[in-house]
């Protein structure tokens, strides 16, 4: 049957009439959408970010080469393409260049050998181009770098100088002649190739095995891999700002369809079926998610600017390097956006809309019968919720690895919860109202706040639970950061033995760091200072068929206190480790791979083929979430040809100050550095220091989640404080018309919000205790395989609690300022 | 017309059931005006609400020109309560939202009349209770009076067969009272509808062709036994 126009009309003027109700619902499921689209929006803009900085070109080519460690030689590009016959085949090589503390890449390339598209070298004019090819020591860099043209940069012993700005792909990029960035520098750091899949696959038979051939598509999908389980915490986050937007949406239709239940019992009594009331309510909702979830887009992109620079500076602090880019906004995400928020919508509206359609006309007459049915209800709910709460420890208990089932167990935990709050609170209130009886002085004022409140309960008690979650998650998450950072302050004190670090910066994106010269070793030896010194090559190798970030160390005296060993690792693992017996894995590792000590784990070698090595430990490691091996440095001399070393610890001899050492390293490096080679020199405490900067860092997005959802629950709490505002309008009036003065109806105003405020926050303790266990024991294992102590910090659930009364009792300002221009006489008449 | 046998009504409070209609039976003519007067609490709204369908008795079955309502599931029922029957309160129960005309045109576009007949059919019934130029104002700006009269018009515009009032006038002063007591059993009557009003006051009762007197949930058949 058609629905009629005057049910649409009437629905329009009732949002008209009370249109802050109406910004309120909306703000509710914008908030909660563009949370979402945002996180959504950052992490594929930087999914696409990751996919320019590995074709840096944006060329047409599908494939590159690179080598397992170092660079390509020189000759094989001259035999891939003249002997093989592989024409459209781009040399590179790329160097790190340092101008005043900003970091830069360098990179040379060979414009003739395949053809770049013009967007590449943006809008080059002919002349520019063959100066470029021409005069010694010239590049190109980016307009949006910063660089002048004319400027002259210095990389070690090398100056180049900067002949035009052009608009390229990426801002830290600098773009030059291949024989001019090479210099005296021998190899390349890749070859990129336009191959179809039957040439990748003949290539790949007959590369020789130091050289590794990828695809751009192969590439991505292991940044998928890598970053997937931060994208799912991210996720996870933008959800809960979303169940938190639902329980306001249904806290606000449900307020809404109260309001008009005399309306609609006037129109079910004229002859509106129940089904056409139930489709209307429905309607109603859509029209309201769509322009909510449109609002929600423009704010999302707004938001998703701010958290794009979070998201790639979490991926660079904690995967590969990222440069932050522009906001990829397509007309997918926003559908997508759109859709999730409508669906959230509709099914918050369902439950009203279905109480609404489904009481008998006469019955939708008699006020007091909802309350009644809400009071059987919330015993119900409170059946389910338990019902749920099982079923989440079920779930986590028999989901083994799974992230995402792991967080619907989560979220099946915090529904459980909520639909335990309206049955608690019901209990708490008597509760409550049985003290005052018996302790209180001003019985008789508090008994009204406490028994008006539990008579609104059906409006309030979403608002508490939206309260209740945005608090819990706010004491789950800071427990969890809390223990994450004291756990990974501990683990650093202990995981860094020497004095004084000196490491050499990675070339490429990939985080494995450079190669030191040998001369650093021989001078490094000659310090008086020194007492020991351990030498460290990070590497990547393929281990169980997948590239992994590797250490091959030389122990020093102080090594073995830089391991804190979990998981039953024998005493001797230590010994047996310097004996070069086996390797040493991380604890990601010993859990992504399912390994303990005993097991063996599969290498890829550059003499032995495939070879088995025995795991002696697993060491507690916070650096990497993929998992890394520690292989002594006799080992791994056997089998592989590579002698690199790119850090040095150095002990050194008690009573030595550690800045004077670091002084002296830095004024060798400005002797021996070369333009290929960027250098690091820092003392334990700047490590740590820096470390934990990158962790805070990491976790800035988290807080700002954090903020949003606890915005969206303080909305929550205001339009409650606002619809009892409106509710209890006559009753105010009554107070007033009997001597009640202004501000007396005040102070019971603010004496409910604050009490509403204590309960949410009091009722947030056991979720949020919950769901810092949650985290740490499951969620952070399961994402990133790491273990850690849990700590309990006192100011968390009191800040909480502090929190939630402050939302509160701000929420309630505006409902006060408006009973102090009430008018009895309109207040008396129902207006 | 309206034929009601052996209804019973009972509802649940502190873990017993009340009676509020106790074997009740009644019959209504074609175009006849009744009054149902009875003091208060003994059940003539509760007898009303299920005789307009708006409830269901605990025994007893309702007849309406043939149908039986109490054997009807609610979708039906609202059809035919759409089509059959108009109601009228003490409170007004007009639709804030709406206009007067909307109002007025809402049983109309529940059955989908055509826009020019709700037009044609408005224009009569505004002029009938004298609002010819308040079709656009909404309820909270008309007085008590204005207000019925507006629900007058919505229960009669779109022509059904029985009529139910539930102290239309409990709300107006006696002046205001009399003429919307004119202008409801006027019309009711030129339109040929069945009229069913509740009522306390005895001017309205003496308006109706029948009296029928409730007391304690039972219907007397000695109608001069009247509490006033």
């Amino acid at each position: 049957m058609v629905m009629p126009n005057l049910l649409l009309r009437s629905s329009w003027r009732f949002f008209t009439r009370h249109p802050w109700q109406l910004g309120l619902t909306l703000l509710s499921i914008a908030l909660g959408a563009a949370v979402m689209i945002a996180v959504d929006l950052a992490t594929h803009s930087a999914a696409q970010s990751f996919q320019q900085s590995v074709n840096t070109l944006a060329s047409p080519m599908t494939h590159e080469i690179k080598a397992v460690q170092g660079r390509i030689p020189d000759a094989f590009y001259r035999q891939l393409r003249v002997e093989w016959g592989y024409r459209a085949s781009l040399p590179e090589l790329e160097l790190p260049l340092t101008i005043k503390g900003v970091h830069y890449r360098l990179l040379g390339l060979d414009p003739f050998a395949a053809a770049l598209p013009a967007s590449s070298l943006g809008a080059l004019d002919a002349g520019v181009f063959t100066r470029l090819l021409t005069e010694a020591d010239s590049v190109i860099a980016p307009t949006q770098s910063g660089l002048q043209r004319g400027q002259v940069i210095q990389a070690g012993e090398r100056s180049f100088r900067i002949i035009a700005l052009a608009d390229l792909v990426q801002s830290d990029l600098l773009l030059g002649d291949l024989a001019t960035v090479q210099g005296n520098t021998l190899g390349l750091s890749r070859i990129q190739l336009k191959l179809t899949a039957a040439e990748a696959q003949s290539l790949q038979a007959r590369l020789p095995p130091h050289l590794k051939l990828e695809s751009f598509a192969q590439q991505q999908a292991v940044f998928g891999q890598m970053t997937g389980a931060f994208n799912t915490n991210l996720l996870a986050m933008s959800l809960l700002a979303i169940l938190v937007g639902a329980f306001l949406v249904y806290n606000t239709m449900t307020f809404s369809v109260l309001q008009r239940r005399q309306s609609f019992a006037i129109t079910r009594m004229l002859g509106v079926t129940a089904g056409q009331l139930f489709r209307h309510l429905l309607l109603e909702a859509c029209v309201l998610g769509l322009v909510g979830s449109a609002l929600g887009v423009l704010l999302g992109v707004l938001l998703g600017q701010g958290l794009l620079v979070l998201v790639t500076q979490t991926i660079s602090d904690l995967y590969v390097t990222v440069s932050p880019t522009d906001l990829l906004i397509t007309p997918a995400l926003a559908i997508k956006g759109s859709c999730i928020t409508l669906v959230a919508v509709l099914l918050a509206t369902l439950a009203p809309a279905l109480e609404a359609a489904r009481v008998a006309p006469v019955q939708v007459q008699r006020r007091s019968s909802l309350e009644q049915t809400n009071q059987s209800l919330s015993s119900k709910l409170a059946l389910a919720g338990l019902v749920l709460i099982f079923s989440s420890a079920l779930l986590m208990m028999s989901s083994g690895q799974q992230l995402v089932l792991g967080f619907t167990g989560l979220f099946l935990l915090i529904v459980g919860y909520s639909l335990l709050i309206p049955w608690v609170l019901r209990k708490l209130l008597k509760l409550l109202q049985r003290l005052n009886a018996q302790f209180a002085q001003a019985q008789w004022l508090v008994a009204l706040a406490l028994r008006s409140l539990e008579a609104s309960l059906s409006r309030t008690s979403l608002a508490i639970i939206a309260l209740t979650v945005a608090v819990s998650a706010t004491i789950g998450v800071s427990m969890m950061i809390g223990s994450f950072r004291a756990s990974v302050a501990d683990w650093l004190k202990l995981t860094l033995p020497s004095d004084v670090y000196v490491s050499a910066l990675s070339a490429d994106a990939s985080r494995v760091e450079g190669s030191l010269a040998p001369i650093w070793l021989e001078r490094v030896k000659t310090l008086p200072e020194l007492a020991s010194l351990s030498t460290g090559f990070s590497t990547r190798l393929t281990v169980e068929g997948m590239p992994l970030p590797t250490l091959v160390l030389q122990p020093g005296a102080q090594s073995q206190r830089g391991f804190e060993f979990l998981q039953n690792t024998p005493s001797n693992a230590w010994q047996r480790f310097e004996q070069a017996e086996g390797i040493l894995v991380s604890e990601p590792f010993a859990y992504h791979y399912q390994r303990a000590v005993g097991a063996s784990v599969q290498l890829a070698t550059e003499t032995a083929g495939l070879i088995k090595l025995p795991i002696l430990g697993v060491f507690r490691d916070y650096s990497s979430t993929q998992g890394m091996l520690v292989l002594p440095r006799g080992l791994y001399e056997r089998y592989w040809a590579e002698r690199g070393m790119s850090s040095l610890g150095l002990t050194l001899k008690p009573g030595t100050n550690p800045a004077l050492v670091q002084d002296k390293l830095k004024v060798w490096a400005n002797d021996l550095q070369s333009a290929e080679q960027s250098l690091v020199i820092r003392s334990n405490q700047e490590i740590r220091d820096n470390s934990l900067q990158v962790f805070d860092r990491t976790f800035a997005i988290t807080h700002v989640l954090r903020v949003l959802v606890l915005i969206v629950a303080f909305v929550g709490v205001f339009s409650a404080l606002m619809a009892l505002f409106l509710e209890k309008g006559r009753e105010f009036a009554i107070l007033r018309a009997t001597g009640f003065t202004p501000k007396q109806v005040q102070a019971l105003v603010l004496g409910q919000a604050a009490l509403l405020g204590l309960l949410a926050g009091v009722l947030a303790w056991p979720l949020g205790w919950l769901m810092s266990v949650l985290l740490i024991e499951i969620i952070n294992q399961r994402s990133f395989g790491w273990t850690m102590q849990t700590y309990f910090f006192a100011s968390i659930p009191l800040q909480a609690l502090l929190l939630a009364v402050i939302a509160a009792l701000l929420a309630s300002l505006y409902p006060v300022h408006r009973i102090g221009q009430f008018s009895i006489r309109e207040g008396l008449d129902g207006r | 017309m309206l034929s009601a046998y052996h209804l019973h009504y009972t509802y649940p409070e502190a873990g017993q059931l009340h009676s509020v209609l106790h074997d009740v039976s009644l019959e209504l003519k074609h175009g006849e005006q009744v009054a149902l007067v009875g003091s208060s609490g003994s059940g003539k709204s509760t007898l009303l609400n299920l005789l307009g369908g708006l409830d269901q008795p605990a025994a007893g079955q309702i007849f309406l020109n043939g149908q039986e309502l109490t054997a009807l599931k609610e979708p039906a029922l609202t059809v035919l309560r759409r089509q059959q029957i108009g109601f009228i309160y003490q409170q007004f129960n007009l639709i804030p939202t709406l206009t007067v005309a909307e109002n007025i045109v809402l049983p109309l576009s529940l059955l989908s009349i055509p826009a020019a007949q709700q037009q044609e059919r408005l224009a009569f019934w505004l002029n009938a209770i004298h609002l010819p130029t308040r079709a656009r104002v909404f309820p909270d700006q008309l007085s008590g009076g204005e207000q019925q009269r507006v629900a007058i018009a919505r229960a009669l515009i779109h022509q059904p067969a029985l009529v139910l009032a539930d102290e239309p006038t409990g709300n107006l002063d006696a002046k205001t009272g009399q003429l919307i007591l004119d202008l409801l059993f006027n019309l009711a009557k030129q339109l040929q509808q069945t009229l069913l009003v509740v009522t306390h006051s005895k001017t309205v009762a003496e308006r109706a062709e029948r009296i029928l007197v409730l007391q304690e949930g039972v219907l007397q058949t000695h109608p001069n036994d009247l509490a006033w």
